[in-house]
C-alpha cells in the first residue's frame, strides 16, 4: 500500500501521475502497491525521488555488470591511477581506491571512469556495491551536485567510508537492516555460513535486487537466487550440509534521513527541472509538470 | 543432481522411515530401491540433509552392494570414521595418510596450534606467511572449534594494525569462535594509549559501544564495556554481521526473551537453552505481544531487579503486563 501526505492512493492514480521512466519504474511501484506493507511518504515528489534513485540503482548495477570491471581480493585490487591510489596505510581500508587530490572537486568523473574503463580497474564484491550507489546518486542529482556533494574525497572501500565521514554521507543509505518488505534496488546479502576456511571471500554475495527475479553480484554476474546460491554452496568447506541462504535484511535508501542531511528539497526541484527539460523536449513539449 | 535441503531434518526418506518406523523397515526400503532405483537410493545418501543415524545402520548393506565409491565424501569419511573407531586394535592407517583417520585428524589439529603458537608473533615475513596463518586460524576456531588460541589472535589482530597489515580475516575468524566472552580480549585495548589500538577496538565493538557514547574516556568506555557483557553475555545469539556485509557490523544480537526471563539462549540459534515451564511459556507469549522498544525496557528492567532481589523480581514479573511496564518506566535503567 502506498501512502502519500497521510492517505492510501491507488496504484492508478499513481500511475496517471507517472507519465515518465520505463518499465523498471513501474514495476517498483506496483510492488509497493501490492504489498502488505505500509509505504509512506509526505509528498508525491518524496516517493518520485526513491523510485527514480532505486531506478538508477538497478540500471548502474547491470551497466557495472556490463563494464568488465575485473573481480579481486583486497590485496589484488587495481584502478586506474590517473584518478584513484590505492590505499595501504590502514587495513580497515586495505586495498581501497582513494580518489586523487587532482579529482577532488570533480569525483564524478573518477566515478564514471569505472564504468567506461572497466577492465582497468579490479575489487571485490562490497566496494562494487558502494560503486552503484555513486553511479545511483550521481545520475539521479546530477554531475554538478554530485560533486559538490562529494567535495570532500571518496575512499571506495568494502563498506567502509572516509574515517570521520559516516555512512549516511556517501548516498544515503541506512546501513543493513530487516525489513517488513524488499523492493528492487535493496542492496542484500547472500549468506554462506559454511564456507571453506581457506576462501572467506565466498562467506556471502552483496547483490543488488534487480527486480526481475535476478540479482547483480560483483565476482557472481547476474543470476537468480538459486543460482546464486549453487555457486556459494559449491565453495562450502566439504561435507557441510548447511546451505547458503538469503539474509531477510537489506540496505536501502533512506529518504527521509537524507532529505534532513542534504537538502533534499534543493536537489529535488533541480531533479524535476532537469526532468521537466527533457520531458518537454522528447515527450509532451506543451505539458509542465503539475507542481512546478 | 545434489540438492540442498536447510531446516528440513528428518524429511529424508530413509531418516523418515527409520524415525516413524523402525530400522528394519528402513532397511527393507534401503534394499528394495537398491535393486529397483538404484540412483534414488545414492541420492538419498548424498543429500545435505540424511542423518547420521541412517548410514551408520546402513554401513553393512552400503559396503555389500558396493556402491560405496558413488557416496559423497561426507559419507564415504564417515564410514571410515566409524571404521576406525570399531576397530580398535586393529586400526591401519587410511589412505592416503600415514595415520588411521582420527589420528589423522588429531595430527592435522595439532599442527595448526603448533603453527599458530609458534608463528603469531612474527609479523614480517610476507603476504604467504600471513595467508598462511590467516588460513590456520580460521581452520582452528571455524572447523576445529578452538577457542584456546584467540587470545594469540587478538595479540595478532593488534599487531597486524600497528604494521599497517591486513587483519579483517583474523578479526572474521575471532567472531566465528561464537564466544561472545571473547570480546574482553579486544576491549582490553579500549584503555591503551595508542589511539590506533583504541580505535579498532572501538570499532570492532563499535555494536556495544553505539550505546554507550556517552562515555568517552578509555576507562569508562572500558568498564561500560564489561558492564554491558555482564548483563547481556549469557543471551548473546552470533548472527555472523562481518565487514563483508555492512561497515557497522553487529556479530552478536541480544535475545530480549531470554533476557527478560532469565534464560541463557544457545549463541548458535538464539533459542532459550532447555524446557520453558508452563508459567515461564505464558510470560513469554505476552512479552512477545508487545513492540520492540517496550521488550529492550522490560527486558533491562527484569535484568536488574532480579539482579538486585530474586523475590522483587518474581513478583514483578508475575503482575498484569500494564503494571509491569509502568514500574519498569518509573524506575527506568540507564
Amino acid at each position: 500500500m502506498i501512502k502519500l501526505s497521510g492517505k492510501k492512493v491507488s496504484l492508478n492514480d499513481i500511475l496517471k501521475q507517472w507519465p515518465w521512466g520505463g518499465d523498471i519504474q513501474r514495476d517498483i511501484i506496483k510492488k509497493m502497491d501490492a504489498s502488505n506493507v505500509t509505504f509512506e511518504y509526505p509528498s508525491f515528489e518524496y516517493m518520485r525521488y526513491e523510485v527514480v534513485l532505486r531506478t538508477n540503482i538497478i540500471l548502474a548495477a547491470k551497466a557495472l555488470y556490463k563494464s568488465n570491471l575485473g573481480f579481486a581480493l583486497f590485496q589484488n585490487v587495481k584502478c586506474d591511477t590517473e584518478y584513484w591510489t590505492i590505499y595501504t596505510k590502514d587495513a580497515l581500508y586495505y586495498g581501497g581506491f582513494q580518489l586523487n587530490s587532482k579529482y577532488v572537486n570533480e569525483p564524478s568523473i573518477a566515478i564514471l571512469d569505472i564504468y567506461d574503463n572497466g577492465q582497468e580497474y579490479a575489487t571485490e564484491c562490497a566496494t562494487a556495491m558502494l560503486i552503484v550507489y555513486y553511479r545511483a546518486v550521481l545520475d539521479s542529482i546530477g554531475k554538478t551536485e554530485f560533486d559538490k556533494l562529494f567535495n570532500k574525497g571518496l575512499l571506495l572501500h568494502g563498506w567502509s567510508t572516509i574515517p570521520g565521514m559516516p555512512l549516511w554521507y556517501v548516498p544515503g543509505f541506512l546501513g543493513v537492516k530487516k525489513e517488513l518488505a524488499y523492493l528492487p534496488g535493496d542492496q542484500r546479502y547472500f549468506k554462506n555460513p559454511e564456507v571453506n576456511s581457506l576462501t572467506p571471500e565466498w562467506q556471502g554475495e552483496n547483490v543488488i535486487d534487480l527486480g526481475d527475479g535476478t540479482y547483480y553480484g560483483h565476482g557472481i554476474g547476474v543470476k537468480t537466487d538459486n543460482q546464486i546460491i549453487t555457486s556459494l554452496n559449491a565453495k562450502r568447506k566439504p561435507g557441510a550440509t548447511q546451505s547458503a541462504y538469503l539474509e531477510d535484511k537489506a540496505n536501502r535508501p533512506d529518504i527521509k534521513f537524507l532529505s534532513a542531511k542534504i537538502e533534499i528539497q534543493d536537489l529535488l526541484l533541480q531533479f524535476i527541472r532537469e526532468l521537466n527539460e527533457s520531458f518537454n523536449r522528447f515527450i509532451f513539449p506543451k505539458q509542465k509538470l503539475p507542481w512546478i | 543432481m545434489r540438492k540442498d535441503h536447510k531446516n528440513q531434518r528428518g524429511k529424508n526418506l530413509l531418516d523418515k522411515v527409520r524415525i516413524e518406523k523402525g530400522i528394519d523397515k528402513m532397511r527393507a526400503l534401503y534394499r528394495e530401491l537398491v535393486e529397483q532405483k538404484a540412483e534414488e537410493v545414492i541420492d538419498l545418501l548424498n543429500r545435505d540433509d540424511l542423518q547420521f543415524p541412517s548410514l551408520f545402520v546402513l554401513l553393512n548393506d552400503i559396503e555389500k552392494l558396493t556402491i560405496l565409491d558413488r557416496l559423497n565424501e561426507r559419507d564415504q569419511v564417515a564410514i571410515e570414521i566409524v571404521k576406525d573407531i570399531l576397530s580398535r586394535n586393529a586400526r591401519t592407517p587410511a589412505a592416503p595418510y600415514r595415520f588411521p583417520i582420527c589420528d589423522h585428524v588429531q595430527m592435522v589439529h595439532s599442527v595448526l596450534r603448533w603453527i599458530v603458537e609458534t608463528g603469531s608473533k612474527e609479523a614480517g615475513l610476507g603476504v604467504d606467511y600471513s595467508q598462511t596463518l590467516d588460513s590456520t586460524v580460521a581452520l582452528l576456531i571455524r572447523d576445529f572449534g578452538d577457542k584456546t588460541i584467540l587470545y594469540l589472535v587478538a595479540d595478532l589482530i593488534f599487531m597486524r594494525l600497528e604494521n599497517e597489515m591486513d587483519y579483517l580475516n583474523l578479526v572474521w575468524s575471532f567472531f566465528e569462535s561464537r564466544d561472545p566472552y571473547s570480546m574482553v580480549l579486544i576491549a582490553d585495548h579500549l584503555r591503551s594509549a595508542g589511539k590506533k589500538e583504541r580505535e579498532l577496538a572501538k570499532r570492532l565493538l563499535g555494536f556495544v559501544l553505539k550505546d554507550l557514547n556517552k562515555e568517552t574516556e578509555r576507562e569508562s568506555q572500558y568498564w561500560a564495556f564489561h558492564k554491558w557483557l555482564e548483563e547481556n553475555g549469557p543471551y548473546l545469539y552470533y548472527q555472523g554481521e562481518t565487514f563483508d556485509m555492512t561497515s557497522t557490523p553487529s556479530p552478536y544480537i541480544v535475545v530480549l526473551e531470554g533476557k527478560y526471563l532469565g534464560r541463557s539462549v544457545s549463541v548458535n540459534s538464539g533459542k532459550i537453552q532447555g524446557l520453558l515451564t508452563e508459567d515461564e511459556d505464558r510470560l513469554l507469549k505476552e512479552f512477545k505481544k508487545v513492540e520492540e522498544d517496550v521488550k529492550i525496557r522490560l527486558a533491562t528492567y527484569s535484568s536488574v531487579l532480579r539482579n538486585q532481589s530474586l523475590q522483587y523480581w518474581q513478583a514483578w514479573l508475575h503482575i498484569p503486563m500494564t503494571e509491569k511496564l509502568k514500574i519498569a518506566n518509573l524506575r527506568r535503567v540507564q
